[in-house]
């Protein structure tokens, strides 16, 4: 498991954030902050398609170090 | 997959500037025209699919682009291609030039582009392949496929690509050379102007600060846009809709969504969001979801109202909602219906599995987790999908099950069983299936019959796989017992399952020679006709045809007709099986004394033989080659042939029928030579079997005319005379018979000798078989037989003729395919090099080592007798092995 943050553009409503469930959506000024725990690379390409899939702007990623 | 077509609403909208909604964007239509290839790279709700069908309606280009957009998930480069060719097809060039292919079990992508580039050639006006959602195509090989074709198509045949992300096509080759066009997500962007006539177009007035504001926040995104025109159309103040937007920070598209969505009536929310589950939606399954009637109205009403509803076929019957769309409405089921979203998967999964769309059916039941109904979908139409060759989309659909669930399953393991064995993994095949065996037992009585007879069909897939001959003749046994066991069959779905069955039966028969072959092969094939699967039918055919040469020459050559006639209209005329056509086809012709007309299909079944087949058809392929030779009196490359026939025979695991022939053909063509001690030498060589079978007979017979001993021919043939000694075909008894007439006219036995002429003339007239006379001349015999009492003078004057006129024919005059066969791999180099690839950039697209792809250019150059890359494409296209160059370039 491996602590990420990815930012993308925009506040994220209640519908939008249900199709990130293992994450965590906090507003960061005009943009928001999706943060959480994934198992692999797979699982960060998965949340990745999906922010394409939504049509949301990427705008950085981060791996958080563990603590 | 069915390729988009362009309605004629879309020409209607299209017929004036922002018509219906849709802007019109000179600008961006230029570069769509400009260069050969164009790609439109942005991200979802661009406006990119809006701007292609504007761009083909107003130009009016319509019959003369071909439209494919990429399904959702589509991960199988043949159905990649498959709709790409029928796309093709319904183009005004295409129609004419384009060949009809049908799917089949594992056509290979590489080959399907081969033929189009051959096909394309003489194309001579242009002709545009439109590509949406080109990120949706799973599959690396069709992407290097396609990029094979960018880089080889006549000029012509102009691309345009959309796709969301940008894809690896080899790009930057063609930006360097100023052959691509790019539009890009800030080309799309609307600006202030055309954002205005969009609103304008969809009867929303809006001030111009209000306007400003909603350009803002939207940046000219046009998804957002048209959204916003949804929602601003009949709004009773939309300057408040402006500022309450343009204040939110939510994302654009998710507030818009809600916004339209609530303005909405119940009904339409209703529809839209129990639909979502759906790839694609018609009225019937809209009002089965959506509970209540007219939903093909409301879902052309929301065509109309260009509300991201597109129609995927020209009667306009079946919908489906842009992506972007469909996946913000999934998420509001999820979150406000989760409890009904298991029924709505249900509903939709017996309304396809009724409605025959076995591949949704099953997709619906597995999302629906009703594990047991998706199992008895997939293995019911497991045959179907094979033989239309989706067995991508099975593995696709397998891989969909939880692992537990296929493993306790008779039917899911043997059916992964099937896609271990396609996968190339043997190991993995044969645990699955024991895992079947040990499940079998709990198949409830009326599915029992079916599962054996499937379980059975892939054992022997497996034991043919493995090449253990013993092991295969006990897979086939079990097979033919459960497959005519009485509950084996039920009508409709099973039918096909039985034709399969048959046919593979049928074929492993037919490689070890036994003496049902031919006959399941006809009832496989006969079945197979009346069930409309060709696949089957042409597999039947053409092995049949081969098998069929024993006993009749004209029904093998009535079975080759239509074999190659099937696989001429499906597009066949590359698949394995039709080689063998081709290989009877030109045997019945050589043995008819026809060798020029038998050249050209010897030639094509050498050029559908591929190094790594069966060791058993190259060897087919090699005997005809010798027996063409030989009806050509070019005695030197019969030997040649027979010889490689012969070295191929030692590397098969079973006896092969044709074996004792090409021995006996060998050593005829040594004796023509002149060489009578080696021909000795290996008559005294053969094995006993051998020794005592006729063909063995005909030709001591043939080595003792040589030495002037007509006593001794005699005696070689008095045990073929008298059918002591078998032989594999009647031609054998033919020649018998009239190397006896030599050899008792010789002795002075006019009377006998006539008689044994006769006999010959009986055995030959009915299926032509003139090779032997020609082969073994004797005028004066003949002559005098059409002189006294004969049933057969036109055979006579006929045979005479040849013979008068008949001397050996000079070699083939034109180039002939390489004698060894090309390998897959070989063959993937050689559709390279008439690009301007060097080798270490084929080996990236081919993603092998420089020193591998150096390897197989020494190996091409050698089988094909050149000594550059340049003559190498020169001789491969004189043999056809490439598609000829286009027009220009």
């Amino acid at each position: 498991m491996r602590q990420y943050e990815i930012w993308v553009r925009g506040h994220l409503g209640e519908m939008m954030r249900s199709a990130f469930p293992t994450l965590r959506a906090q507003p960061r000024g005009d943009d928001t902050v999706l943060t959480g725990a994934l198992p692999d690379q797979a699982a960060l390409h998965g949340v990745l398609a999906e922010i394409e899939a939504l049509g949301l702007e990427l705008l950085e990623l981060r791996r958080v170090p563990p603590r | 997959m069915r390729p988009a077509v362009i309605s004629e609403l879309e020409v209607r909208r299209a017929a004036g500037p922002g018509a219906g909604g849709v802007v019109s964007r000179p600008e961006l239509r230029e570069r769509l025209g400009s260069g050969r290839v164009t790609v439109l790279s942005a991200s979802a709700g661009s406006g990119k699919t809006v701007l292609l069908r504007s761009w083909i309606a107003e130009t009016g280009l319509a019959d003369y682009a071909a439209w494919v957009t990429v399904s959702h998930g589509e991960r199988d480069p043949q159905q990649f291609w498959l709709a790409v060719l029928d796309a093709l097809r319904r183009t005004v060039p295409g129609s004419e030039l384009v060949g009809a292919l049908t799917a089949a079990p594992d056509l290979d992508g590489w080959a399907i582009v081969e033929r189009l580039l051959k096909d394309l050639a003489p194309l001579d006006e242009p002709l545009w392949l439109v590509i949406d959602d080109l990120h949706e195509l799973g599959s690396d090989q069709a992407l290097r496929q396609l990029e094979l074709l960018l880089m080889r198509a006549p000029d012509e045949l102009r691309f345009v690509l959309a796709t969301r992300r940008d894809v690896r096509l080899g790009l930057h080759r063609l930006r360097l050379e100023g052959e691509l066009a790019e539009i890009r997500a800030d080309d799309l962007r609307f600006s202030l102007a055309e954002a205005r006539q969009m609103l304008a177009a969809a009867g929303v007035e809006l001030a111009e600060p209000a306007l400003a504001l909603l350009y803002e926040r939207t940046e000219g995104w046009a998804a957002g846009l048209r959204l916003a025109a949804l929602s601003l159309a009949g709004h009773p103040d939309p300057e408040r809709f402006a500022a309450e937007f343009s204040g939110t920070e939510r994302t654009v598209s998710e507030y818009l969504l809600a916004e339209v969505l609530e303005r909405q009536s119940e009904q339409v929310r209703r529809l839209l969001l129990r639909t979502s589950v759906l790839e694609q939606v018609n009225g019937e399954l809209a009002d089965l979801l959506a509970g209540g009637s007219g939903g093909e109205r409301l879902l052309h009403d929301l065509e109309e109202a260009n509300a991201f509803v597109v129609p995927t076929d020209a009667e306009r019957s079946w919908f489906r909602y842009h992506r972007l769309f469909v996946d913000l409405l999934r998420l509001q089921l999820r979150r406000t219906a989760s409890g009904e979203v298991t029924e709505l998967h249900e509903r939709a999964a017996t309304w396809f599995a009724r409605h025959g769309f076995p591949v949704e059916a099953v997709r619906q039941a597995q999302a629906a987790r009703d594990w047991g109904l998706a199992a008895r979908l997939l293995a019911d139409h497991w045959p179907g999908l094979y033989l239309d060759g989706q067995a991508a989309t099975v593995h696709a659909l397998l891989a969909g099950f939880p692992a537990g669930v296929r493993a306790a399953d008779a039917e899911l393991a043997a059916l992964t069983a099937a896609d271990e064995l396609a996968r190339g993994s043997l190991a993995a095949a044969e645990r699955y299936l024991g895992l079947a065996e040990g499940a079998a037992a709990s198949v409830p009585g009326d599915r029992h019959g079916q599962a054996l007879v499937l379980l059975a069909v892939i054992r022997l897939l497996v034991a043919r796989q493995r090449g253990n001959p013993s092991a295969v003749a006990e897979e086939a046994r079990r097979l033919q017992a459960v497959a005519e066991a009485p509950d084996a069959t039920r009508p409709g779905l099973s039918q096909e399952l039985r034709a399969l069955a048959l046919v593979s039966l049928g074929i492993t028969e037919f490689w070890a020679a036994r003496p049902e072959g031919p006959q399941h092969l006809e009832q496989g094939g006969a079945l197979a006709r009346r069930i409309g699967r060709p696949y089957l039918e042409f597999s039947g055919l053409a092995y049949g045809a081969i098998g069929a040469m024993p006993e009749s020459l004209s029904r093998a050559a009535e079975r080759s007709g239509q074999a190659i006639e099937l696989a001429q209209s499906h597009g066949w005329t590359e698949e394995m099986p039709v080689g063998y056509a081709y290989a009877a086809r030109a045997a019945v012709l050589a043995l008819q004394g026809r060798p020029d007309e038998a050249e050209g299909w010897a030639q094509r079944a050498e050029r559908s033989i591929k190094a790594e087949a069966e060791p058993a058809a190259e060897l087919a392929v090699r005997y005809i080659r010798g027996l063409v030779e030989l009806s050509r009196g070019r005695f030197a490359d019969a030997l040649t042939a027979f010889q490689a026939a012969e070295r191929l025979a030692g590397r098969l695991a079973a006896p092969h029928l044709l074996v004792p022939s090409a021995w006996a053909h060998l050593v005829y063509s040594l004796v023509r030579l002149g060489d009578t001690e080696r021909a000795e030498q290996v008559l005294a060589g053969l094995s006993e079997h051998d020794r005592d079978r006729g063909e063995a007979g005909v030709a001591t017979a043939v080595l003792w005319l040589a030495r002037s001993d007509p006593r001794a021919v005699t005696i070689a043939l008095a045990p073929v005379l008298d059918g002591s000694a078998p032989v594999v075909r009647r031609s054998w008894l033919v020649e018998a018979f009239v190397l006896e007439a030599i050899a008792r006219d010789a002795l002075s036995d006019p009377g006998a000798a006539a008689r044994a002429l006769e006999r010959a003339l009986d055995l030959a007239a009915p299926d032509d078989i003139l090779a032997p006379f020609l082969l073994n001349p004797a005028p004066g015999l003949l002559e005098r037989q059409a002189r006294g009492r004969t049933a057969h003078a036109t055979l006579i004057t006929r045979i005479l003729d040849l013979l008068a006129g008949n001397s050996p024919t000079p070699p083939f005059a034109g180039p002939r395919p390489p004698v060894e066969p090309l390998s897959d791999s070989e063959i993937r180099v050689l559709r390279y090099l008439p690009t301007y690839l060097s080798a270490p950039e084929i080996a990236a697209e081919l993603s092998v080592s420089t020193s591998t792809v150096k390897t197989h250019l020494r190996n091409l150059y050698g089988k094909l007798g050149v000594h550059s890359r340049a003559e190498a494409v020169e001789r491969a296209r004189a043999v056809s092995l490439l598609a000829p160059s286009a027009q220009r370039r």
